[in-house]
């Protein structure tokens, strides 16, 4: 089994999107803050259709918002 | 044919055919020996089957409020919880098969408390994970809203 590691920026961009808050952020793609939380700090792999909806919530690419490491 | 799907065909094959050959003395038996237990299953499965369809339904549109995260942990401990279910009545089975039944019967009203007592196992192991999936959030993140 490959041992990719997914990583994101979803904390910068909320940053840069006047602040946004995670539960702001939860609101608009539809998922609980906790959820948020998690994929942001990288302890949950978000599934396509999520990762798409939290970048088209920052205006972005999902390779501008998450990346493949490993 | 991919892989999954021959060994979907093969354990099919292998575990249809063991079951009828099973299953199949076992009915005739049963219907000789005791038509009225028979006529019992029958009325059970025409109230069970549509009961069970209803609480299926109910189930899936009360599992509609989660978001993905929530569906992979309570996912997680649906699996754990067959798990313990199989076990638990695998382990009763066979206590009551090698013990209880050493006499060469056993009490009837055995079958549903062995039935309940891994149903409630099993739930306990389902609300066990998920408390623990819980909980470490709670460590990583603080309390969950």
């Amino acid at each position: 089994m490959p041992t990719d590691q997914l990583s994101n920026n979803i904390r910068r961009l909320r940053f840069n999107a006047n602040e946004m808050t995670q539960q702001q952020l939860a609101n608009k793609v539809g998922v609980t803050r906790q959820t948020i939380i998690a994929t942001e700090q990288g302890r949950y792999a978000p599934s396509l259709p999520l990762a798409i909806k939290i970048a088209r919530a920052f205006g972005k690419q999902v390779e501008e918002v998450f990346q493949l490491e490993g | 044919m991919n892989r999954l799907k021959k060994k979907a065909w093969a354990e099919l094959v292998a575990f249809g055919s063991a079951m009828l050959l099973i299953s199949t003395p076992c009915t005739l038996a049963m219907a000789k020996h005791n038509t009225q237990g028979l006529r019992y299953v029958f009325i059970a499965l025409i109230v069970g089957v549509p009961a069970g369809f209803f609480a299926y339904l109910a189930h899936l549109k009360e599992l509609k409020k989660y978001d993905e995260r929530e569906m992979s942990i309570l996912r997680k401990s649906y699996s754990i919880s067959s798990f313990v279910f199989t076990i638990i009545l695998m382990c009763l089975s066979f206590t009551a098969f090698l013990l209880i039944g050493g006499a060469g019967s056993i009490r009837i009203v055995y079958l549903p408390m062995m039935l309940f007592a891994g149903l409630f196992l099993a739930q306990c192991a389902q609300s066990f994970t998920v408390l623990y999936q819980c909980a470490k959030e709670d460590d990583a993140y603080g309390p969950t809203q």
